[in-house]
Order: C-alpha cells, then sequence, then structure tokens
C-alpha cells in the first residue's frame, strides 16, 4: 500500500462493464516521509469520496477492488483508494 | 518478502469497513550493503498486529499472500508486518540485533 495525492479525475463512457459506477481517480504516489512525488501517476477506483489534493491510501488488491466495487463480474481494476489520510506524512 | 523499519503510523477516520480497527504503520523499506542495512527507495504502508514500534525492523510480506495472514482475511491489504526481527546475519557477519 501507499500513499498518493489525488489530482484529478478519469471518465471513460466505453468501459468494461464492471466498471460501470465507479470513480476513477488520478493519483501521483508521494514519499511518505518528505510528501515528495515518488513515480508516475496511477488510476485508482474510488467509492469513498476522495477530492482533489486530499492524501490517500491506495491498495493493489484487485480483490480488494472487487469487493469495494461490489461487482457481479469480475473487475481488471488492480487500485483501490482504502482510506482517506487524516494526519500529516510521517506519523507526528 | 522483505526488511523494513516502521518510521512512524497512519491515521485514517473514513476507510474501507475492512480496514476497521486494523493498525497502519508507515514502513521504509531496506537492503543489505556491504554489510549493512541501508534505507532502500521505498516507504509503504502496512497493516500490523504484532504491535511494531517505531524504529523496529519487521519483516513485511506484500501481495495477495498479505491477506493470508490470520488477521487479515477481510481486510483489503497488500501489505503486512509479519514479523518483528530479533537479529540478521548475512555471509557470516551480525548484520543487526535487537537491543
Amino acid at each position: 500500500m501507499f500513499i498518493a495525492m489525488v489530482k484529478g479525475s478519469v471518465t471513460a463512457t466505453k468501459k468494461h462493464p464492471s466498471m460501470t459506477g465507479a470513480r476513477l481517480l488520478i493519483v501521483q504516489p508521494i514519499d511518505a516521509t518528505t510528501g515528495q512525488p515518488n513515480g508516475f501517476p496511477q488510476i485508482a477506483a474510488d467509492v469513498l469520496g476522495a477530492a482533489k489534493g486530499m492524501r490517500v491510501l491506495v491498495v493493489s488488491d484487485g480483490r480488494g477492488v472487487q469487493d469495494m466495487l461490489k461487482t457481479d463480474t469480475r473487475c481488471p481494476m488492480r487500485l483501490g483508494i482504502m482510506a482517506l489520510i487524516d494526519s500529516p506524512v510521517g506519523g507526528k | 518478502m522483505i526488511i523494513a523499519k516502521i518510521v512512524g503510523t497512519v491515521v485514517a477516520t473514513v476507510k474501507d469497513a475492512g480496514f476497521e480497527g486494523k493498525k497502519l504503520v508507515l514502513a521504509h523499506a531496506h537492503v543489505l550493503k556491504d554489510g549493512q542495512l541501508v534505507p532502500g527507495q521505498t516507504v509503504l504502508v502496512a497493516n500490523d498486529d504484532l504491535g511494531a514500534g517505531e524504529g523496529e525492523f519487521v519483516v513485511l510480506t506484500q501481495g495477495s499472500s498479505a491477506r493470508m495472514a490470520p488477521s487479515m482475511k477481510s481486510t483489503s491489504t497488500d501489505a503486512v508486518v509479519i514479523a518483528l526481527i530479533d537479529r540478521i546475519d548475512a555471509n557470516g557477519q551480525l548484520v543487526f540485533k535487537r537491543s
């Protein structure tokens, strides 16, 4: 799991049926100790209502995303936002 | 599995139901270099139910196996602390000993 900053969203009309209703957000992984961007932006599914500028916990667990989206068919998504971070980075 | 040092905790009020009551820690991956444990490139978030404290070295398991930990069956996690390290030996030398 990693911490990322929400940068924006992605809209797609034509998509895999299992993704209907899923919000797709662009998240920039950050180094949790410094807050600096770390690596390429990714696209993650969200049901918690994450907004631009928020720090979120992103999980790379396809089954978890499937459970989260409560989809009937198998879902090809892998990244999901599992929590909205309260504390600043570093736990201080 | 990797060796990591606990560098902090993560608190989140709004979260997936499977994470309710589960402790989250910040873990800095470490690598062995010239017989020393040195910080690696990645800092990640992991679930912990062994009570790992800040500054402790732990073993982290990642990927779908993380869910195999008995307490994580209903948690959509991909990283779990599965051991608190007492000592590390490599190439016949003591690398780390818990004080």
